[in-house]
């Protein structure tokens, strides 16, 4: 797949089925059940991504992105979770899918890649063991075989002397290494969705473009899809086709990413942009976050979640505070959830936030 | 790893070395400062003057400490004589001294006490890994169903109450009340293996009762931890059966603390449980060791004492290695 | 000799109405409220078994009994306890011994033909052996296996840990050392004991000894084949001469014995030997020892020490099951107090008999469980010993104590605001600690400050108050200890603990270091008495001096509540052991 269609609404229609994306991702809610009532992590989450494409999911910690990306692998842990909606993964919707099937896909058709490396990998086992043990689960080979895949494998994401390093330990690997491994183990089996959980927030800079750059490499080798979260979009910026902005448990806002960076509409994405770092600012503008700390995911403010720390609430007149906001189309491919009215969403970006961008 | 085992194991005889020392200077200097004479304890009832000096000169007391525990410590390699009357008494190696009280090297009394013990820390110890290792897995996969919830109820019970107690209330019940295991005593296991575990039983179920109750609780809290690991994440990410994640990923780590804490714990049930073998009668080095503490019959209380000690440095030592093993962060390069 | 016995039953027998076995229910319960009384051995006092329950001469079974620890040895030679003589028994014969008669003191003979007397007012003693006596090896016994046995204790680095009279008596000038150091080719080298045929045994003691006899009933006085002695471990299998046998020995463990097939019945008028087989399991708790008694698992626990806390009230509150299964008796131990002489301000007999009178007996009696642990004492002498005679000369009300007359005492002694002292006890017996801490508190009442010293009993005796050198340096002014006699005679009781000559710098009884010229001649004096009537007198003086003298103050005649299993049988007090007669015991109703 060459062709890079561009993403589209999820209709949630009869049409729909015809025109489903490769991974369609329909209103799904992630609920764990606590002592203190229902923590409601993704609430409603509609999206689609086609192979070859990489999509940046972005927002703060507890916004439910993390928790999405596990609903997707069929992760999601404790008896008290549900998981509800669709999630269609090459026409096979996963949330009906038994667990059992849902394994099976797992590393072969959909692989995760996760934060820290180190703590990801089992310190008990050599690397090449957990490469061979990823291989062997889905396909029937010797050891031998998987053994040569997997110096194969470490090989291609850039270890050197890989034969002999595939008998080292997790602990005797630097962290960009590691991560390497990681990847590694997770592209063993071809997967056709890639999914990358803040996968270069532990390492330092130098090594985070290393390994962005071969995550792109691989994608254009492998045409997988890949989902990155992260919470920085600079890193959504230099791999990302698109990108979605969760709030609260749900997106905010989803376009393509030269869209969202240079006519972003929601507030909440307004903030965060402003948080990216920019060498040639000043400190004190920098570090200008979206103030105010995101919503406690069981009593999810009514109206638009975002409304109590969003300072052009009051312009977006009293359904803020009483009426959901649903994602509206604003430009092709361009969606957003938000109470103001286009035409004020515009001009404030142009007029108040892009200058100080 | 043969320079760190060997390493390891000269460690632990440089320990064992200083335990005999400090033993030994503790029972037959202290009297001396004391300004008694240990050769008292050994003489019997109101001994007279000339069996005082008769059994001082015997044993030797009369020498300066240094040559005293050089020839406990050489006897322990060499063996040595006593005079036993008649003739003198062949101390063979290894020979941990002569226990006066029982007209027998300290070793003799050891050996009895030895398979007593290792048959009630063995005994007990596959028991209580089986159910306490078991249960805790049970309750970490199903944490907050009843299951759990009731076994960490028993658990907290059990390692609340002493073995004296729920041995002796076993006693009254099986032994007495309910006359299922009437007239328990230690029998050889080669004399009857039967009887040895029918006898046994009611002392490994005490014993079980309670390490069970801790290894269920700390298995669990083991397991729990390992469970919320990331590499478990991983595992499961990685697409392997749910038996695979729990059975090779999570518990070899989740058991590697587990196995620790049990390799002591083996190491001073071998060296005796005391208070089981107490309340049940059986003479194992625990209860060996009390008697020899109350009759003062310093000779044994020095044999036991070193001889449990090496049980507890070798346990050490063997987790060590075991650690070396299971866990490659820690292996000697 | 004869005489003593034949006091000692009618005696004791007359004076002690009360009855254990079936009576004690009531009697000793009642006991302690009705105490108080002057003559403790008045008519109605609960006492030691006057019965024999349970007769029967079936034969057959196995007699299960029990003991807390192993014999201090089982070389005839090397032990030291009661117990363990009562059960050398089964397995030794010796010339002299108990007539199996409930609370018989009497001496018969076994290996003898019959109990001598000395021609010579006590120097000279010669026993003439039976015939068709022999070993476990078939091996015929004669008068000198028992030579050689009476030699061992001579080599006392080797043989040590058994009572020593024989040395007393028996050592020659130069001084012999034993078997093991015996160049005679025969090592009978012991002068003083001959053996002018293989049986006729000629003892010269070095002084005049009327009590020698008991000593021949002692286990010492049992043969010892040279050829099957292998030393200090002779204890791993005493060569049999009595009924039975050992078949397997565990040290601290168990031990089984069976029946000597060399043993001849017609040779013995004294043992029955009912059982088939006897096994000893050691080293119990109390509490198992008991469950195992009430169960019916065991038939007796040695040591006859009576039963503990829990099972005593399960017995009180069980009339049936006490009365069938129980007896009270006095274990003819005396609990008592010592008073140091040689620790200041004890060295003024005032001072000491202030204690006397300050300490509350039945205080003591209930510090140690009441009215079936014991009775107050008055005197030194319990009742089961020959020439106990009733007296209070230091009598308080109740007997708890008179605090007016323990501050005149002190008053008198020039410490009129008490002054501060010791008390040692040892550690590992409960019952004598609370004994400590009543003192104690007695003591508080006329103004002694008493702190409790506590010890390991293993070291108790042996290092710590019986060395006179640590007392007076330590300043331990009193002593809570015991005293059970070596065999039923005034002498028995007395020679070791009041005697001031021997006051010995290790090893010493007289823990008050009394040396009372009374005292002194007394013993004497009851030694040399070939009457009756002389002998009371002597001993009664003894008692009454040391009593006097405020050195040692008796507290309690101990007592002992025994369980048995429901099928023992012949259950009879021996005097001799202060327990009952293992010997004669069955279990075959």
């Amino acid at each position: 797949m060459t062709a890079r269609p561009e993403p589209s609404a999820a209709a949630g229609t009869a049409a729909a089925l015809v025109d489903r994306h490769y991974l369609d991702v329909r209103d799904l809610r992630v609920t764990f059940g606590t002592d203190d009532g229902d923590v409601r992590a993704v609430n409603g989450l509609s999206f689609g991504l086609e192979r070859g494409r990489t999509l940046g999911i972005v927002g703060e910690s507890g916004s439910g992105k993390s928790a999405a990306s596990l609903a997707l692998m069929g992760l999601q842990r404790g008896r008290r979770t549900t998981v509800a909606g669709e999630i269609w993964l090459d026409g096979e919707n996963l949330v009906t899918a038994s667990p059992e099937r849902v394994r099976s896909l797992r590393g072969r058709q959909m692989a995760m890649i996760f934060q820290d490396p180190l703590s990801a990998m089992h310190p008990y086992f050599k690397i090449g063991d957990q490469i061979i043990e990823a291989y062997r689960v889905h396909h029937d080979v010797s050891k031998k075989v998987a053994k040569k895949r997997a110096i194969e494998l470490l090989d291609r994401v850039g270890i050197p002397s890989a034969a002999r390093r595939v008998d080292s330990y997790p602990h005797e690997f630097s962290g960009g290494m590691r991560q390497r491994a990681m990847i590694a183990m997770a592209l063993s089996c071809d997967p056709s969705l890639l999914i990358a959980d803040e996968p270069t927030t532990a390492l330092d800079v130098t090594v985070q473009a290393q390994i962005l750059d071969l995550l792109n490499d691989l994608q254009k080798e492998f045409n997988s899809a890949i989902i990155i979260i992260t919470h920085d979009l600079g890193v959504v910026a230099e791999i990302a086709d698109e990108v979605l902005v969760m709030y609260a448990g749900n997106a905010v806002e989803h376009g393509p990413v030269q869209e969202i960076f240079s006519a972003p509409q929601h507030p909440y994405t307004w903030g965060l942009l402003s948080s990216i770092t920019r060498l040639d600012r000043t400190r004190s503008d920098r570090l200008r976050a979206v103030p105010g700390n995101p919503p406690s995911l069981i009593a999810v403010p009514d109206g638009c979640p975002f409304h109590p720390r969003c300072q052009y609430a009051n312009l977006a007149g009293p359904a803020t505070r009483t009426e959901r906001p649903t994602l509206e189309t604003v430009a092709p491919g361009h969606r957003v959830a938000c109470h103001l009215p286009v035409e004020a969403r515009v001009r404030i970006f142009r007029e108040e936030v892009a200058p100080s961008l | 790893m043969a320079g760190f085992v060997i390493r390891r194991v000269l460690g632990g005889i440089v320990i064992l070395w200083l335990i005999s020392v400090i033993t030994f200077l503790l029972f037959f200097l202290v009297p001396k400062v004391l300004g008694s004479n240990p050769a008292i304890l050994f003489a019997g009832r109101s001994p007279s003057e000339a069996a005082v000096a008769g059994v001082t000169k015997k044993l030797g007391l009369d020498q300066p400490i240094v040559v005293q525990y050089w020839h406990f410590l050489a006897g322990i390699f060499t063996g040595r004589h006593f005079d036993a009357g008649p003739d003198k008494t062949w101390c063979p190696p290894p020979c941990f001294g002569y226990s006066f009280k029982n007209s027998e090297p300290v070793w003799q009394e050891i050996t009895r006490a030895l398979p007593v013990t290792i048959s009630l820390a063995l005994g007990a110890a596959v028991l209580f890994l089986l159910i306490g290792v078991g249960i805790g897995i049970l309750s970490a996969l199903r944490r907050g169903s009843v299951v759990d919830r009731a076994a960490m109820t028993v658990a907290l019970g059990a390692v609340s109450l002493p073995v004296y107690f729920t041995g002796l209330v076993l006693l009254l019940l099986v032994s007495y009340q309910w006359r299922i295991f009437p007239n328990i005593h230690y029998v050889a296991f080669l004399d009857n293996p039967l009887l040895w575990a029918r006898n046994l039983l009611p002392a490994w179920i005490v014993l079980a009762f309670l390490y069970s109750a801790m290894y269920a609780r700390l298995t669990r809290a083991s397991m729990l931890d390992v469970l919320g690991e990331d590499y478990i994440r991983t595992a499961r990410a990685k697409g392997l059966p749910e038996r695979t994640v729990v059975g090779k990923h999570a518990l070899r780590s989740a058991l590697t603390p587990v196995v620790t804490i049990f390799g002591l714990d083996l190491g001073s049930l071998l060296g005796g449980a005391v208070l089981t073998e107490t309340t049940f009668g059986f003479r194992g080095l625990g209860k060996t060791s009390i008697e020899a503490i109350s009759t003062g019959d310093l000779p044994t209380i020095l044999g036991v004492t070193i001889f449990a000690a090496g049980f507890v440095v070798l346990a050490n030592i063997l987790v060590d290695v075991f650690y070396a093993v299971v866990d490659p962060r820690v292996r000697p390069t | 000799m004869r005489k003593h016995s034949v006091w000692i039953r009618t005696g004791v027998l007359v004076a002690a109405a009360g009855l254990v076995l079936a009576a004690c229910g009531s009697g000793g319960d009642d006991n302690g409220t009705t105490g108080g009384s002057s003559a403790p051995a008045a008519a109605g006092l609960p006492t030691t078994t006057d019965q024999l329950f349970y007769a029967s001469d079936k034969k057959g079974g196995t007699l299960n009994a029990l003991s807390a620890g192993d014999c201090d040895s089982w070389d005839p030679a090397r032990t030291y306890y009661a117990s363990c003589w009562d059960q050398q028994r089964w397995i030794a014969r010796t010339l002299l011994t108990y007539e199996t008669k409930p609370n018989s003191a009497k001496l018969v003979p076994d290996l003898a033909t019959e109990v001598p007397t000395s021609p010579d007012g006590g120097k000279t003693w010669t026993y003439k052996l039976k015939s068709g006596i022999k070993f476990e090896d078939g091996t015929p016994i004669t008068s000198k296996d028992i030579k050689y046995g009476i030699e061992r204790f001579f080599a006392q680095d080797i043989i040590n840990g058994g009572p020593t009279f024989l040395i007393d008596y028996l050592q020659t000038d130069p001084a012999y050392e034993g078997p093991y150091k015996d160049t005679t080719p025969d090592k009978l080298g012991l002068t003083s004991v001959e053996t002018p045929d293989d049986s006729t045994l000629v003892f010269h003691l070095t002084k005049a000894f009327t009590d020698w006899n008991y000593i021949m009933a002692q286990p010492g006085a049992s043969p010892v084949p040279q050829a099957k002695d292998t030393g200090d471990k002779y204890t791993s299998h005493p060569v049999a001469s009595g009924p039975y046998k050992f078949d397997k020995y565990v040290p601290n463990q168990s031990l089984t014995l069976v029946r000597n097939d060399q043993w001849d019945q017609s040779t013995d008028d004294i043992n029955k030997a009912l059982p088939d087989k006897i096994v000893i399991t050691m080293g119990l708790e109390s509490a198992e020892i008991d469950n195992r008694l009430m169960s019916g698992d065991a038939d007796i626990f040695l040591d006859q020490t009576g039963v503990d806390t829990a099972a005593r009230t399960q017995l009180l509150a069980d009339p049936t099951l006490r009365k069938a299964r129980t007896t009270v008796d006095l274990t003819g131990f005396l609990r008592y107090l010592s008073v140091a002489t040689t620790v200041k301000p004890f060295d003024n007999v005032h001072c000491r008999l202030a204690v006397a009178y300050a300490v509350n007996k039945q205080g003591q009696v209930a510090a140690r469980g009441g009215p079936t642990a014991g009775q107050p004492a008055t005197t030194m002498l319990p009742p089961t010993v020959a020439y106990y005679a009733p007296f209070d000369i230091l009598p308080t009300p109740n007997n708890a104590g008179d605090l007016t007359k323990a501050k005149d005492e002190l008053k008198a002694c020039g410490q009129p605001n008490g002054f501060s002292t010791k008390i040692t006890v040892r550690s590992n017996r409960p019952l004598e600690v609370n004994q400590a801490t009543a003192l104690q508190a007695d003591l508080k009442k006329i103004g002694i400050n008493a702190s409790v010293e506590k010890f390991d009993s293993s070291q108790y005796f042996s290092a710590v108050i019986g060395i006179p050198k640590n007392v007076q340096e330590k300043g331990y002014g009193l002593h809570i200890t015991g005293w059970g006699p070596d065999w039923p005679s005034a002498y028995g009781f007395f020679s070791s603990i009041v005697d001031g000559r021997k006051i010995l710098p290790q090893g010493n009884s007289n823990y008050a270091e009394l040396n009372d010229p009374t005292v002194n001649k007394g013993i004497d004096d009851g030694l040399a008495a070939t009457d009756d009537g002389a002998a009371q007198a002597a001993w009664t003086s003894v008692d009454k001096a040391v009593v006097q003298s405020g050195a040692y103050v008796p507290l309690i005649y101990d007592k002992a509540m025994n369980l048995y299993s429901d099928r023992i049988t012949n259950i009879q007090f021996s005097p001799g052991y202060n327990m009952a007669n293992f010997a004669a015991l069955g279990v075959v109703r």
